[in-house]
């Protein structure tokens, strides 16, 4: 089709429309709200602040506690801030410090998981660095998840950094065990002896031609590490022991809005949580949705490509 | 195999756990910036009584001398003093550790008498439209389960049965105000309330643990709920469940069947879901005022108490050990191929 001077291929749009991703997703419409979600999400993380009516991290005069209203989407805070405004910036923080926390526990707890698990059981130096990391994340996982973060940050002091830290510290470990039990059901296949056979080294058998094929559910498992690390992260904000306000973080935000729900002034908690809750859930489905598009099964049940 | 041996071989993994985790929290401790000897005195010692605490605590000498010194402190139960209550750490342990636990054990209870055989009654065969709306109603809340922060999850019940309702009595701890404390027995005042007959005492403290335990079991219950409903679909297609159904027998003790079958694996959703809710715990008591160990963790980490808060680690991840020890044993007695097959 030529309008003017512009041309417009539709060839390229059917190619989208009948795409196994978004025949997926028409199906799939919860996986397909966590997918919109997500991409919505990013965007607000970074343009947030440029877009909202009213300064996140400044009190408006004579505005406290205001219900909601077409001013204040979201109503005010005990302090006068606009909770709607606050609510959209926290996406950056909130985001920035869970998957930062997430991607830091997928490239270092999965590489390792990979060592672990290929080394498992054989003899030599490398045998016994397996066993001795299995057993050390056995003794990290014996703590209780939320105190073990809580002696953390109160060790290291509360900032976004140690929080990362924290989410580190407790999540690498579900990404070592996937990674290590993917290695384990890999490592006796054929190609593996073929490389062996043909020179490679124990660690190049490792980290080159195994790492790869263990890497892709690690991978899938990104999405929800950061909805447990959104958990972490505004739990500890909520006890003081996180993100400190003005910054906008929801745990905080509910914090702060947590004295003024006993005398009935519901909206400066119940906003952030609803966004929070939304947000989990939503990444929760994406990694359902990554989840689902690998298994080969999907395909046949939603009669794609045939 | 026999219990016993069992037993020794699971104790044989528990000794260098606790060793694990008292070493770990030695580590973090002295990572921490600045004099150990003032972090566990607190701001209120003067400069001269350092030395004594640094002498009580075994803080003088090279690090694996201090370590030794450690662990001779922690199996005496030293575990330092309290800057701000001004109490041994140990003992405002001992007095808070019964309220939390009354939390986490009525959670288990909702969670594994009540939530539990409505799950596992929902993916049996039949197909009346009250399983449907039950299979949907479980399939949305495995879904909102995990998506609900329990800290604001215990806000909005608060807002709507005590501020809204009325219904239930305002989140200011385990008791009215005004209503004794029971005669202390196990600390547990619903247990107590009712080992000494004090009926005013019992209602008061079970209307007070409605709204903490439903919202520790709405959350944390759902990891379990959706181990058992997996469970239970596969179980469906089980050879044992089709010659049950060959031979005639009724859905009900069908049911009877899979409900027995999925409890391996419910055991092990528990023992996991215990250690996120001695944390789910911490959040939820602040909320209720409830004043037990996680509150008693709150509230150190604010006050930069460190004794307390490296008390509460190490006890609350004693405990975690002592729940994966006791799933364990129960395992063995719900999955009869450890008896058989070794």
């Amino acid at each position: 089709m030529k309008i003017g001077s512009i041309v417009i291929n539709y060839q390229f749009l059917h190619k989208i429309k009948d795409s196994y991703v978004v025949v997926f997703l028409t199906h799939r419409p919860l996986q397909a709200f966590g997918v919109i979600y997500m991409i919505i999400s990013i965007i607000l993380a970074a343009i947030g602040p440029l877009i909202v009516p009213h300064s996140p991290t400044l009190s408006i005069a004579g505005a406290r506690l205001l219900p909601p209203s077409a001013e204040y989407w979201f109503g005010t805070d005990a302090t006068g801030m606009d909770i709607f405004s606050r609510c959209i910036c926290a996406f950056r923080m909130d985001l920035l410090i869970a998957l930062s926390g997430s991607v830091l526990s997928m490239v270092i707890g999965g590489p390792i998981g990979v060592f672990a698990g290929y080394f498992d059981g054989k003899g030599g130096v490398f045998g016994v660095l397996s066993m001795l990391i299995l057993r050390f994340e056995d003794v990290i996982q014996a703590f209780p998840i939320f105190v073990l973060g809580l002696l953390l940050v109160a060790a290291f002091g509360p900032s976004p950094i140690n929080i990362i830290i924290v989410i580190f510290a407790i999540n690498h470990i579900m990404n070592l065990r996937l990674a290590r039990s993917e290695i384990l059901s890999l490592r006796d296949k054929p190609f593996v002896e073929a490389a062996r056979a043909s020179g490679n080294s124990e660690l190049r058998i490792a980290f080159l031609h195994l790492m790869p094929n263990a890497m892709t559910p690690v991978f899938a498992m990104l999405s929800l590490v950061t909805g447990f690390g959104i958990f972490l992260t505004a739990g500890l904000s909520f006890i003081g022991a996180g993100v400190r306000a003005p910054t906008p973080e929801w745990g905080s935000m509910i914090s702060i809005g947590a004295p003024s729900m006993i005398t009935g002034e519901w909206w400066p908690a119940l906003f952030p949580g609803i966004v929070m809750a939304m947000t989990i859930f939503a990444y929760s489905m994406v990694g359902e949705a990554i989840t689902a598009l690998q298994d080969p099964l999907e395909r046949i049940r939603l009669g794609y490509g045939r | 195999m026999k219990f016993l041996p069992y037993l020794a071989r699971r104790a044989a993994f528990f000794l260098p756990q606790v060793l694990g985790v008292v070493t770990i929290t030695f580590i973090i401790v002295r990572l921490i910036p600045g004099d150990p000897a003032r972090l566990m005195a607190g701001p209120l010692v003067p400069e001269a009584g350092l030395e004594l605490i640094r002498q009580k605590l075994g803080l003088v000498g090279p690090l694996p001398v201090q370590y030794i010194n450690y662990l001779r402190n922690l199996t005496q139960g030293e575990l330092g003093v309290s800057w701000y209550t001004g109490n041994p750490v140990a003992t405002d342990l001992v007095t808070r550790l019964p309220a939390t636990m009354e939390l986490l054990l009525l959670t288990l209870l909702v969670t594994l008498a009540v939530m539990l055989p409505i799950a596992i009654r929902s993916v049996s065969l039949g197909k009346g439209w009250g399983k449907a709306v039950t299979r949907r109603g479980l399939f949305g809340y495995g879904m909102a389960a995990g998506a609900f922060p329990d800290f604001w999850l215990a806000l909005i019940m608060v807002l709507i049965f005590y501020v809204v309702l009325g219904w239930l009595p305002a989140p200011t701890g385990q008791l009215d105000i005004g209503v004794p404390i029971p005669t202390r027995i196990t600390g547990m005042y619903i247990v107590d309330s009712l080992l000494t007959g004090n009926w005013v005492v019992f209602k008061s403290s079970i209307l007070h643990a409605i709204l903490p335990v439903f919202v520790l079991a709405f959350v944390y219950g759902g990891a379990i709920i959706k181990v058992a409903i997996v469970q239970g679909n596969q179980l469906q297609k089980a050879a044992f469940v089709n010659f049950a159904k060959v031979c005639g027998l009724s859905g009900a003790t069908i049911d009877r069947y899979i409900t027995r079958a999925t409890y391996p694996s419910v055991a092990t959703a528990t023992a996991v879901t215990f250690g996120f809710l001695i944390g789910g715990a911490v959040l939820v008591e602040t909320i209720f005022s409830w004043g037990g160990m996680g509150q008693y963790a709150v509230q150190s980490v604010i006050n930069a108490d460190f004794a307390a808060i490296q008390g509460v680690v190490l006890v609350s991840a004693l405990i975690n050990l002592v729940v994966y020890v006791l799933v364990d044993l129960v395992y063995f007695w719900v999955d009869p191929r450890i008896k058989s097959l070794g």
